[in-house]
């Protein structure tokens, strides 16, 4: 789209003179192969498109929709790689629902209470995906109290076999409950909760089939909705259960397309008052959205909440391009020239600049895919699939259209008369916008106006570099602070001794040598070396466990606590232990640290002091690997998107001076095109950080598609400008002229991919509401850039070279 | 405008291999081996006062706590604020502390470990390796004769000693006697300040080799030894060695405290608060399930602590047990009274002060 005024405005003229009133004046062999191949079949053209999309249309029904976890995971870092390697031995690391039933009025030990307990702790165990063996709860059979007597150990389980809901009964539960040590971890501190603890297995090793996440939360929501009552209240964290959200959350954005149809039909309406065309433009945006998901389905990809996104930028750019394939023909029409011939000649002249603008915005795209995080090499491949379609439905099929419908005769006489009026407007009274833009022009303002945005953009490059990495929230990160699951999470802990940020350092050990005195003393003093950060609020492991474990082996005497030398008492121990701990085969130790926040301080010294410690101590015989648990896949992400954020912005900075060079030929032009871009950059980090908006995965894609696109604002006004000063045209002429021809073009597609954007702000998924708003902020103040800091740069960067010209 | 293209894109291949090209290598070349607990100095932590303290005591206007990873905590406040001893020679968990003078202390802990200070708590010494108990206790049961009463089985208790157990109390009386107690029946004794240590092992009527979780010192008679499963011996004569009392409650006891000259309070496992004389005990009614871990005698009475983490005061003879609302959050381990009369309790999470003067009754 960018080029399209350039050719429009040198060209303008000889074609507007040759305008052709009557079809048979119009020689059909005339223009390119391409378009006599269209346009002398538009029939077929018509009726292939019209095909292809049934069947694309068709096929999108097939769309699935995924949360995609495992896509925002940097596979190839090696912290992932080692917990994918692991990943089948990791038991019940990652894959569990914790669901807390919390006695409104009193506590738990109430005969309602524990029955609404059973049913629904009878409910979850028939969910399919639930690993039923494993499911813990005050009814679970595996949770025993225990306590030393005379003669050893002794215990039952918690809930007595004989339990019949009595007084009597109820106090034997209360004394069973306080034998258990479940206090903090299945049953709150202050005796108004306990927590069902449900762990899932991802692929049901009967059937084959994976979870349906989707339907797993909706599953989950109506158990709440059952079971929820004056006396009850259920609180559900999980993993499972931040998926099946996201994919509610995804649902509801679909309907935001919706709205943004209808604000970008409005706004092109505004624009032309031709009901024909607009309808025609939005129409083809949409052929070219139904075409990108039917292609995703019919190439095995799903709809991820980033991917969702992609169909809102491919309809405002649609928007965009489909105006000015609508402007051109709208304007010889008015002239009198025949549609057919309007449509072929526009076609002519737009095409080629098109197609070249369309690809390098795919380049903005393109440059995403060096990221190694699969989800934003998928966000890359969707983008220009949709913009490969475009190049079918606005730029071929839209004209084509356009041809047989004409567009409203008032219209089209409206914008002809509109840019006589202009020519003659000599003062510049018609348009006072365009009179005040064209005010930056001018040597005193232009020269405040860099001063104030040289400023502008040194504070916030001083407030940017605060720019925080990673998420800065706590709970799932994903979802917004104030959603149910987030509320749901506060519940968990503040009344469970259990941290939302686990951080799992893997220990690799020889088989069987998983409780080895030796093997379990090394893996004590990483865990000491990790409990002394501030960011660690407890850490867990078999050595952690082994102590305590040997206090209860000595009749609870604390004088015992420490690591017993015994193997054969060690080797009791692990009889005993939870199976999260270690594998199978005893060669696979974790250590668990549960850290106070997933902030990258945090995280950053967890991962410096284990590397530092395997460093030191790994051997043949054992190696500590970072990391799983969702901290440890945070920190991995964390310090590729940090990487990446760099590479990104040398990357795609690199590319559009590269583009603006090519197209200018002049140093001075690109200083002028980027400049602006830049400072719209440096804003950018300086909002997120006042918006406490960290670097993540979510925000990488921004600025690249914030430039990517920006930079068009600049190459529309700056061609103009550049060709009407080679003309001889002073600076303040050429800058008004461009501005006429193209400002409301520029302001247009300002406003529709600031508006397309615009609606993720109400994503219930919190990091499509902050994409949404930087992505807004991005095109707008690129706009605002490229039409006031881009004149200023101009007056002292391009005009001492045209005054050489002059004199 | 056609022509940038392929730059572009030559560009972002050069910019792809470039990015991709920094490979991840994991290293396994550097080495070291990790000490052994009993080599490794305690290390400074930033959380020590949080840490599983076990013991604590007084020297002079000094208090001193020892616990797990070799964690000696010291105290100039009378237990307001604690500081770690920077200068502990080993990590092991630490279970006792005993001090002579105000300069002059001692610590025994898992592995064997024994102790000594000369600066009142800063640094510290290993006095002797758990291989020189074993060495002593079995040199010295090998001279047994044969008719020492169950001398076989004490041979064989001594020769399954392996250096590593626990040593789990060491006590010294005003005239330099000492004795040292530890896990599978361990137990030394020294009757010069603790210059050097003599086997006790065949003196405690313990041919069960159960272990000695403590030496309550008496005024008058040679003191009693508890320990597990009823153990409860008592000095037979002036002989230093010592005979089973028969107990009417055979769980474990974790300690105890004389009352008189043969008059004790003795407690143990599952609430047990035995108090009496031998041949006449009396079991308290403490109403509880919690096995009690520490005693201190106060002047509000005597107080007993928990591994539940509660508080209980006897008062006057045959008194009631009543429960304290003062409680701790974690297990018991320890009392003291400090200069101010204020209790402070040792726990598995710290140090902590309860004004007995506040205490409340449950």
């Amino acid at each position: 789209m960018r080029s399209s005024s350039e050719p429009m405005n040198m060209k303008a003229d000889s074609y507007y003179n040759d305008a052709i009133y009557r079809l048979e004046d119009f020689d059909s062999r005339s223009g390119n192969l391409i378009e006599r191949s269209l346009f002398n079949n538009r029939l077929i053209v018509v009726a292939l498109c019209l095909l292809i999309t049934l069947f694309l249309g068709y096929k999108a029904q097939d769309l699935s929709m995924s949360a995609a976890f495992e896509k925002m995971i940097p596979t190839s870092h090696p912290f992932i790689v080692n917990y994918l390697e692991n990943q089948s031995e990791l038991a019940g690391i990652e894959n569990s629902l914790r669901i807390a039933v919390e006695a409104k009025e009193g506590t738990i030990f109430d005969a309602q209470y524990l029955e609404t307990l059973r049913q629904l702790s009878e409910d979850i165990f028939l969910l399919p995906g639930v690993d039923r063996p494993y499911m813990k709860h005050l009814w679970a059979p595996a949770v025993r109290w225990s306590g030393v007597t005379e003669g050893g150990l002794d215990g039952g389980p918690v809930i007595p076999d004989d339990y019949d809901g009595a007084p009597e009964s109820l106090i034997q539960v209360r004394q069973n409950v306080d034998r258990s040590g479940e206090i903090g971890q299945l049953v709150a501190e202050d005796y108004r909760s306990t927590v069902i603890f449900v762990p899932l297995q991802e692929t049901n090793s009967a059937t084959g089939d994976k979870i349906d996440y989707h339907e797993f939360g909706q599953r989950l929501d109506q158990l709440r909705a059952k079971y929820e009552s004056d006396q009850v209240e259920i609180y559900i964290t999980g993993f499972a259960k931040v998926v099946g959200d996201l994919i509610n959350g995804m649902q509801q954005v679909l309907l935001f397309l919706a709205l943004t149809i209808a604000i970008c039909a409005l706004v092109l309406f505004a624009y032309t008052r031709c009901l024909r065309s607009t309808s025609l433009v939005v129409a083809c945006s949409m052929i070219a959205v139904v075409w990108l998901l039917g292609m995703l389905s019919l190439l095995g990809y799903g709809l991820d909440p980033y991917s969702i996104l992609v169909p809102f930028l491919v309809f405002a750019i649609g928007m965009s391009h489909g105006a000015q394939k609508m402007n051109g023909i709208m304007q010889d029409i008015g002239r009198g020239t025949h549609r057919l011939v309007a449509a072929r000649h526009t076609f002519r002249r737009l095409f080629i600049a098109g197609l070249t603008a369309l690809v390098s915005d795919a380049i903005g795209f393109a440059v995403l895919m060096v990221i190694d995080i699969p989800v934003i090499q998928d966000l890359a491949i969707t983008a220009s699939i949709g913009v490969a379609a475009l190049i079918f439905t606005n730029l071929i099929l839209l004209p084509i259209l356009l041809s047989y419908t004409g567009v409203n005769a008032k219209a089209a006489a409206r914008s002809v008369q509109a840019d006589i009026a202009n020519q003659e407007d000599v003062n510049h009274t018609k348009h006072p916008v365009w009179a005040f833009l064209d005010r930056f022009t001018e040597k005193r303002v232009a020269g405040f106006t860099i001063l104030a945005f040289a400023l502008l953009g040194g504070v916030g490059l001083v407030v940017g570099s605060n720019v925080k990495i990673g998420d800065t929230d706590t709970g799932a990160p994903e979802l917004r602070a104030d959603s149910q699951y987030n509320l749901d999470n506060q519940f968990m802990v503040s009344n469970y001794a259990a941290s939302s940020d686990v951080y799992v350092v893997m220990v690799r050990t020889e088989q069987y040598a998983c409780a080895h005195h030796d093997t379990l003393r090394v893996v004590d003093a990483l865990e000491r070396r990790l409990k002394q950060l501030p960011g660690v609020e407890s850490t867990q492991s078999l050595a952690g466990l082994a102590k305590v474990a040997n206090v209860g082996m000595n009749e609870g005497s604390m004088k015992w606590w420490g690591i017993p030398k015994s193997q054969g008492m060690l080797n009791a121990i692990v009889t005993r232990a939870p199976r999260e701990m270690f594998n199978q085969d005893c060669d696979l130790l974790t250590v668990f640290a549960y850290l106070k926040d997933h902030k990258a301080d945090t995280l950053s010294s967890v991962v410096e002091t284990t590397e530092e410690f395997s460093d030191k101590y790994s051997s043949d015989k054992i190696q500590f690997l970072n990391a799983a648990g969702n901290a440890g896949i945070e920190a991995a992400t964390n310090i590729v998107v940090e990487k990446a954020n760099i590479q990104m912005l040398v990357l795609v900075y690199a590319a559009v001076i590269l583009l603006a060079l090519v197209t200018f030929r002049s140093w001075r032009a690109v200083v002028c095109a980027v400049v602006p871009l830049m400072i719209t950059s440096v804003l950018c980090q300086a909002l997120m950080v006042w918006l406490d908006i960290g670097i993540k995965v979510a925000t990488l894609p921004v600025i690249a598609l914030g430039v990517g696109i920006g930079v068009d604002y600049a190459l529309y006004v700056l061609s103009v400008t550049l060709a009407r000063l080679k003309a001889g045209e002073s600076l303040s002429e050429a800058y008004y002229g461009a501005l006429l021809f193209t400002g409301k073009v520029v302001i247009l597609t300002g406003i529709t991919l600031g508006v397309a954007v615009m609606t993720w702000v109400f994503s219930p998924i919190k990091f499509q509401a902050d994409m949404g708003l930087l992505l807004a902020f991005m095109f707008i103040w690129n706009m605002v850039g490229a039409l006031v800091l881009l004149p200023a740069l101009a007056r002292f960067l391009l005009v001492p070279n045209q005054q050489a010209v002059t004199t | 405008m056609r022509k940038f293209k392929p730059d572009v894109l030559g560009a972002n291949v050069v910019c792809l291999a470039m990015l991709i090209a920094p490979l991840y290598v994991q290293s396994l070349s550097a080495r070291e081996v990790l000490p052994e607990l009993t080599e490794l100095p305690a290390p400074i932590m930033v959380n020590a006062n949080h840490t599983v303290q076990l013991a604590v005591t007084n020297a002079g206007n000094r208090l001193i706590s020892v616990g797990e990873q070799g964690v000696v905590l010291l105290s100039d406040d009378q237990g307001q604020s604690w500081r770690q001893s920077p200068g502990v020679p080993v990590s092991v968990t630490l279970t006792d502390v005993e001090f002579v003078s105000e300069s002059e202390g001692w610590a025994v802990g898992h592995s064997g470990v024994i102790l000594k200070t000369e600066d009142g708590g800063e640094d510290w010494v290993r006095v002797m390796a758990g291989e020189d108990i074993v060495e002593t206790i079995n040199d010295a049961v090998r001279t047994l004769s044969d008719s020492y009463p169950n001398a076989d089985i004490i041979r064989r208790n001594a020769s399954f000693l392996t250096g590593d157990e626990p040593i789990l109390d060491i006590h010294f009386s005003e005239d330099g006697e000492g004795w040292l107690m530890g896990a599978y029946g361990i137990a030394l004794r020294s009757s010069d300040g603790g210059k050097s240590w003599e086997s006790a092992f065949s003196h405690t009527a313990n041919p069960e080799a159960y272990h000695l979780y403590q030496y309550i010192p008496s005024t008058d008679t040679g003191g009693l030894i508890v320990g597990e499963r009823g153990l409860v011996s008592a000095e037979q004569g002036n002989t230093g060695r010592y005979r089973s009392v028969e107990m009417p409650y055979q769980g474990t006891f974790f300690g105890g405290m004389a009352l008189s000259a043969d008059q004790y309070l003795l407690y143990g496992l599952r609430g047990n608060v035995w108090e009496g004389r031998e041949g006449d005990w009396t079991a308290l009614d403490t109403g509880s399930n919690a096995s009690f871990s520490a005693s201190v005698s106060t002047p509000r009475g005597i107080v007993l602590g928990d591994v539940s983490g509660r508080l209980f005061v006897k008062s006057g003879v045959n008194g009631d047990i009543k429960e304290l609302t003062q409680a701790s959050e974690a297990a018991i381990t320890d009392l003291l009274v400090n200069s101010n009369g204020q209790l402070v309790v040792a726990t598995a999470r710290g140090l902590k002060i309860v004004d007995l003067d506040d205490a409340e009754f449950k």
